[in-house]
């Protein structure tokens, strides 16, 4: 299984918080999560397995993505 | 020149007198407003080694040329003095309705200087200045001494003023506004009680002067709906800052327990969601439209205005995981006059110090009942609360064992609300930060999370000197909140034509660092001038903890800095800054920067570096 979370107005955007799927074979994130298109890079932190990731990234079962926003803190 | 009022109101309260002076159009050039012109003032008046506490340290109170006119969040005003926390130059950044007023009533900057010898206040209201008794207020709390105050005055004025805290000198008091907008993190609140002055009340009534209105009213309304159409714009009204809780604490960065760790297991119980089912309304400062300040209500019944930075410090960071709980310490905080960062810091280390006895008072993470009478013992310097309203540094230095090694700050102030195990490039931002260890110059954990956490690189460097100039340049010598621009995007090139519009002069973001740079080497000499021989690089470390002790828990179980890798990151830091391996500033830099009276009066103190 991969696990996803979504943090913040991504976790709106992409209307869950946490997911987990299966995945046949490995694939690009976006091509599971196409939502992501609407969201531009700079807006956006992917991390895979703690790692920064980007939405081109290749994913395999066992993955765990984090997708959450560019935030700062005040 | 139009954008600026081109005066200073100074009031002396030894003297009980008043009176106006102009500034010269090249040092507002050159300095611009906010922090730059406070900076520039302190540099000038003020004799090296005074007491910060004495009437020879001065409060200054400074607007920028967007303060108050017809834009993006632009009620905001500078607080600065030498700081009574760390010894140096000390400033805080604080919204409100004063601010709007000062620059109405015709004024970029306050000066106060002296100290009464009885409680007063004043009230200013354009040309008329009174100083007017406080004696009736002395002792009562900021919200309560706000709703009598605006009794006395009306509604339509702008209030700074200080609670208890602030009264008894406490090293990290601060200046409150409007139940709950609080600044000047390095003991402002204390200096101004130190001068016996409870608060300050502005009307003013004329137009601001700007060059060209009717453009700036035009840009304005651009930057005003792009700001609304930012996809993160409705998630941002919702939670403001406080969904910083849960992205910390996936990234190990959220303060818990005195800093030990990055995660905290309780985390969903203060975060933005938790907020958004208590929340009852939202507050903000003038002239903003994606106000931040989300009022709950607390555990005791009262409103409490939160955002991510007191809940993290005075939740996760002491160990307690209640939002309402949370909510009544930074409530007390507000009315207390006490900064919540600092505050959260000291408890936390209370609590560890009692953990370690090395104080004899018993005080278990997370007691909620415990932790709040010490912030009343704090404010009012009772019993153990009179060693803990010094701050961790001093309390570190009295209680000894290796207590200086996990005291949560940098030159005297308290870290802000990031755990740096894990995050090189966020420690050298508090490290260098120009006041103490504080996030306002450079916030740069987004940005290393999403590059990578463990290098320790040049561009790191970079970065954080790109955002010092912006943060802790740009928009604290316009004077203007930052996070239109940093929360939803705002593209800085707003900033630079409002302050054409403005003022009529043209300035590229090059001219603009310039600028940044001189005052960042004008704060630093300031500092230095008051450390004198005993300055060193080790001013820039931030706490010892981070390079010692690893994260034990959290997906980064195991983290840590490594000093010999982030004195190499500070190396390339001064380099960068022109500055020398001490972190002087060169005599060529200050030339270079039209610092050149700066750099002869530094030389009576210092070896300069060519
Ligand atoms: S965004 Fe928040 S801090 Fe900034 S001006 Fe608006 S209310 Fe104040």
């Amino acid at each position: 299984m991969v696990k996803i979370r979504a943090l913040g107005w991504i976790a709106e955007k992409l209307g869950f918080r946490e997911r987990e799927i299966h995945l046949d074979k490995p694939v690009k994130i976006i091509d599971f999560l196409p939502l992501l298109n609407e969201i531009s890079e700079e807006h956006l932190i992917i991390l895979v397995n703690n790692e920064p990731a980007d939405k081109n990234t290749i994913i395999k079962n066992e993955d765990k993505i984090v997708l959450m926003p560019v935030v700062s803190g005040g | 020149m139009k954008g600026w009022n081109g005066r200073i109101l100074r009031i002396n309260l030894s003297e009980r007198k008043v009176r106006t002076q102009n500034i010269d159009s090249e040092v507002l050039l050159k300095f611009i407003g906010g922090r730059g012109l406070a900076a520039k003032i302190l540099w000038d008046e003020l004799e090296p080694g005074v007491d910060p506490l004495s009437p020879y340290n001065k409060l200054i109170i400074a607007a920028g040329p967007l303060t108050g006119i017809v834009g993006p969040s632009t009620g905001k005003l500078v607080v600065a003095a030498k700081s009574p926390l760390t010894g140096g130059y000390g400033d805080g950044n604080i919204g409100t309705m004063a601010s709007v007023h000062l620059r109405k009533a015709g004024y970029d900057a306050i000066i106060i200087e002296g100290t009464s010898r009885k409680p007063v206040y004043i009230y200013i209201e354009d040309e008329a200045v009174d100083i007017i008794s406080a004696e009736g207020l002395w002792g009562r709390d900021t919200f309560e001494t706000e709703r009598l105050l605006k009794e006395i005055h009306g509604k339509d004025v702008g209030v700074l003023l200080i609670g208890p805290a602030g009264e008894n000198r406490v090293r990290y008091a601060t200046i409150i506004s409007q139940e709950g907008r609080s600044g000047g993190r390095p003991g402002l609140g204390a200096v101004m009680g130190s001068k016996k002055l409870k608060a300050i009340i502005i009307r003013g009534t004329k137009d601001i002067p700007v060059h060209d209105k009717a453009e700036l009213v035009k840009t304005a309304a651009q930057a005003y709906s792009d700001i609304k159409k930012a996809p993160q714009y409705d998630f941002w009204m919702r939670q403001g800052t406080m969904a910083t809780i849960e992205w910390s604490n996936e990234n190990s960065v959220l303060p818990t327990t005195n800093f030990r760790e990055g995660v905290f297991d309780y985390y969903r119980l203060i975060d933005g969601y938790s907020m958004e089912a208590a929340k009852i309304t939202q507050r903000g400062c003038p002239n903003c439209n994606m106000t931040c300040g989300n009022v709950v209500i607390d555990a005791e019944g009262d409103l409490s205005e939160l955002d991510y930075e007191n809940v993290a410090m005075l939740g996760s960071n002491i160990g307690l995981g209640h939002l309402g709980k949370v909510a009544v310490l930074n409530k007390l905080a507000d009315k207390l006059g006490l900064d919540t960062i600092s505050l959260g810091n000291v408890l936390g280390f209370a609590m560890e110090a009692s953990e370690k006895k090395l104080i004899d008072e018993r005080i278990e993470w997370g007691d909620y009942k415990k932790a709040r009478e010490l912030v009343l013992d704090i404010a009012y310097r009772r019993g153990i609360g009179d060693l803990l309203a010094e701050g961790t540094k001093r309390i570190a230095e009295k209680i000894g064992g290796n207590s200086i090694e996990w005291a949560m700050q940098v030159k005297g102030l308290e870290v802000s609300a990031y755990d740096c195990h894990a995050a090189p490039a966020m420690a050298l931002a508090y490290g260098t930060s120009p006041i103490g260890a504080h996030h306002k110059d450079a916030w740069v954990i987004s940005w290393e999370v999403r590059t990578g956490r463990f290098d320790y690189t040049r561009e790191k460097v970079e970065k954080v000197i790109e955002l010092q100039r912006i943060r802790g340049g740009i928009f604290e010598t316009l004077v203007a909140c930052r996070l239109p621009w940093i929360e939803l995007g705002l593209k800085l090139e707003y900033y630079m034509k409002l302050f054409k519009h403005a003022t009529g002069v043209s300035m590229t973001l090059q001219d603009y660092y310039t600028i940044a740079d001189r005052v960042y080497s004008l704060i630093r000499a300031f500092w230095v001038r008051e450390y004198k021989e005993q300055w060193s690089r080790k001013m820039d470390y931030p706490p010892m903890r981070w390079f010692k002790e690893p994260l034990t828990k959290g997906p980064l179980k195991g983290a840590k800095l490594d000093l010999d890798k982030y004195d190499q990151m500070l190396s390339w830091y001064y380099e960068i800054r022109g500055w020398d391996e001490r972190g002087i500033p060169r005599k060529s830099t200050l030339e270079k920067l039209g610092l050149n009276d700066v750099a002869k009066t530094l030389e009576k103190y210092v070896k300069l570096s060519q």
